[in-house]
Parts: structure tokens; C-alpha cells; sequence
């Protein structure tokens, strides 16, 4: 099953080429981009069950991807919103992310791979189990 | 929250020099400046994140296209079209990182006695805090345009910055924050109005540092000789204008 990825992210290089790594390292086709929190609001509120999973950055030069995230577990608690930082993953930040809605949060310098493994593993479930 | 407001006379060195015996006058001015650096230490460290931000996110993208050759180079027959234009994005993108580094560091430590006009100076701030004061529930909102003065870039950056940050950190709860700016003979004076919102927002608490004081932004006042009057929900800033 190909995974749908909306990814809110401000830099558009950035955006470019998380695509191309997450498209060379799983079954995935991004859906949809945005690079500011009122582009995401507005394409989820347009898309409604179009994607599965929502890479959302933190930081945003035009309002904040913890608008995002909150406005995504509202609308779609069935989907899967994971958090990507530069920002000190620290406990506070965990948990302010998880409040507000996020399932993982993975920081952008290290932890990118990680993040395409996730999706590899979400797009091709391991077969059920043979009773 | 107990409302309280004092003003900082912009003089206050001077008198202090000629109020205290020479050796007394030593002393004060080396606690005086390890003050200063202990409250620009404060203010570096709230600003961390958000430099972190802009420095990493500059640096990602070559490491990413780094990456991207890397992974063409393990094919079989690696795609030599796509690996040239590879490294044409992957020189764009280092010299755009060079470039925002170079913008970071000018940021925090600019070269000279640099002075820059009102409205770019205000610019500059707003755009360096918007987005975590965005993160913490704070609108950031601009309103200053057009008033012709120079201003020093180094006490713009640091006393604006701190009084924003200052605000933000002692209000009870999400607001709005403008900032407007009155010419005076002289002086330019800053004026930050916080306004709570009625609306249910984020409150976004990652930073674990504590909050800026305000005797911190005190002292980073008296450095660049701002006279400072501050409320819980106001500041004034009053900045001599540049030559």
C-alpha cells in the first residue's frame, strides 16, 4: 500500500528533498505540501481522508506547526502525525508535543532516517498473522 | 502578577562614576560588566533555539543532497544527469549556507558600530522571534512603518528582543503583542502593548530555560543607554537616535 505523506515544512529545499528520501526509502507518494500553518489548515480542511500520515516542522515562518498538529488531531484522530524539529528534543518538548496530538517527533538533524524506516514499516504492514 | 513600573535613566553610568570614589567606581564598572554579559548570556540562550533553527536548516540541505548522490553512486549504473544536477543543487545549497550562517552570526554579533534604519531594525527582531513566540500562543504584530531614524542595530537587537521576550515569559497567558514606535526630538521611542486574546490557543512550552527577568533587561537598557519603562502588559523603549 503506498503511504500518503502531507508535509508541512517551510523551507522548500528542505520539502524537495525529504520527498526524494522518502520516496527512495519507502512506498510513498507525498499528497500534499504546505509551508505555513493557515496552507495546512486549508489543504487538510480540502483534503479530508486524502492522507494517511502528516510530517509537520515545528518551527514555521508563518504561524507554527504546533497549530498544525493540534488542528490535525481535531479534525482526523484516525491519522498519523508525526513531528520533525531542530529544536533541543528535550522532555518538555516531548511532551508538549504528544498533548497536543503528535504520535512521534523526530529531530530533522539526526533522526531523518528514522523517520523513513517508520513509513517504510506503515506502508508495507507485516502480513496477519496465519490462524 | 503585581503591577510595578520604574524607568531606567539612560545616564545612570555617568551619574554613578561621579557619585563613588575612584576605586569604588573599578569595582562597580567590572560588576556592571559582568552583569551586562550575564544578561546577554540570558538573552543568547533564549534566541538559541531559534538560531539553532535557522543554522541547522541551512546546513540540512546540502546533507540531504549529500545523501541523495550517495545513494545514486550504490545503483548499478548510476544516473550521471541526475548526479550533475545533483551537484549544481548541492553547490547552491552550500553557498546559500554559508550565507545564512554569515546572516545568523551577523545577527548576534554585528560587525562595528553599526546602525540601520527604524523600520529595518524592528524588522530584524520581529523576524528572529515570530516564530517561537508563535510556538508559546504570542502574535507578533508590527507597527512600525515610515518614521525616518537611525538606530543602533546591536541596542535595538538586544533591548527590543528582551523586553518582547520578557513580556511573553511573565504573562499569564496567550497574547497578542504589538509593537509601535513615536518620534521624539532626539530619541525614538519603542512602545510594546501586550494584549491577552480571548482565544483557546497552543501554548507551546518547550523552552526549559527559565524566564527572562525583568532586571535582566535592566541592565541590557543601561548597556545601551535606552531608557526603559516597563508594566506587565507594557514597555516603553526610548532610543537615542544614531549619527
Amino acid at each position: 500500500m503506498t503511504l500518503r505523506v502531507f508535509m508541512v515544512e517551510d523551507s522548500a529545499a528542505l520539502r524537495a528533498h525529504l520527498t526524494d528520501k522518502l520516496v527512495a526509502g519507502a512506498d510513498v507518494a507525498v499528497v500534499g505540501v504546505a509551508a505555513t500553518e493557515s496552507q495546512a489548515k486549508h489543504w487538510m480542511e480540502s483534503n479530508p481522508g486524502q492522507w494517511d500520515v502528516a510530517v509537520v516542522d515545528l518551527f514555521l515562518r508563518e504561524g507554527s506547526g504546533a497549530g498544525v498538529v493540534e488542528h490535525c488531531r481535531k479534525l482526523h484522530p484516525g491519522q498519523v502525525v508525526l513531528v520533525i524539529t531542530n529544536h533541543v528534543k528535550n522532555e518538555r518538548l516531548l511532551q508538549d508535543c504528544k498533548r497536543l496530538g503528535a504520535d512521534a517527533v523526530y529531530h530533522k538533524a539526526t533522526e531523518l532516517d528514522d523517520l523513513v524506516a517508520y513509513c517504510a514499516r506503515r506502508a508495507t504492514p507485516s502480513p496477519a498473522p496465519i490462524h | 502578577m503585581s503591577g510595578y513600573s520604574y524607568t531606567v535613566p539612560w545616564n545612570f553610568k555617568a551619574d554613578q562614576k561621579t557619585a563613588v570614589a575612584p576605586e569604588a567606581s573599578s569595582a562597580l564598572c567590572v560588576e556592571g560588566s559582568e552583569r551586562e554579559d550575564a544578561a546577554r548570556y540570558r538573552l543568547l540562550r533564549r534566541l538559541a533555539p531559534v538560531i539553532r533553527h535557522d543554522l541547522l536548516g541551512a546546513l540540512q540541505v546540502p546533507e540531504m543532497i549529500t545523501g541523495m548522490i550517495e545513494m545514486r553512486l550504490r545503483s548499478a549504473t548510476p544516473d550521471l544527469d541526475k548526479m550533475r544536477e545533483d551537484l549544481a543543487l548541492l553547490r547552491t545549497a552550500s553557498e546559500k549556507a554559508l550565507s545564512s550562517s554569515m546572516s545568523v552570526m551577523h545577527w548576534i554579533e554585528p560587525e562595528g558600530k553599526q546602525t540601520s534604519d527604524l523600520d529595518t531594525a524592528v524588522l530584524d527582531c520581529i523576524a528572529m522571534l515570530s516564530s517561537p513566540l508563535k510556538l508559546k500562543g504570542f502574535d507578533l504584530v508590527n507597527g512600525v512603518a515610515g518614521i525616518e531614524a537611525r538606530l543602533s542595530v546591536t541596542a535595538v537587537r538586544q533591548v527590543l528582543s528582551a523586553a518582547l521576550i520578557a513580556l511573553s515569559d511573565h504573562s499569564e497567558a496567550p497574547a497578542a503583542l504589538l509593537v509601535e514606535a513615536q518620534a521624539m526630538p532626539g530619541c525614538i521611542e519603542i512602545s510594546i502593548f501586550l494584549s491577552p486574546t480571548d482565544k483557546t490557543r497552543t501554548f507551546f512550552a518547550a523552552n526549559a530555560d527559565r524566564p527572562l527577568e525583568w532586571h535582566e533587561v535592566e541592565v541590557l537598557a543601561m548597556a545601551h543607554a535606552v531608557e526603559l519603562t516597563l508594566t506587565p502588559t507594557r514597555a516603553h523603549l526610548t532610543f537615542n537616535r544614531a549619527a
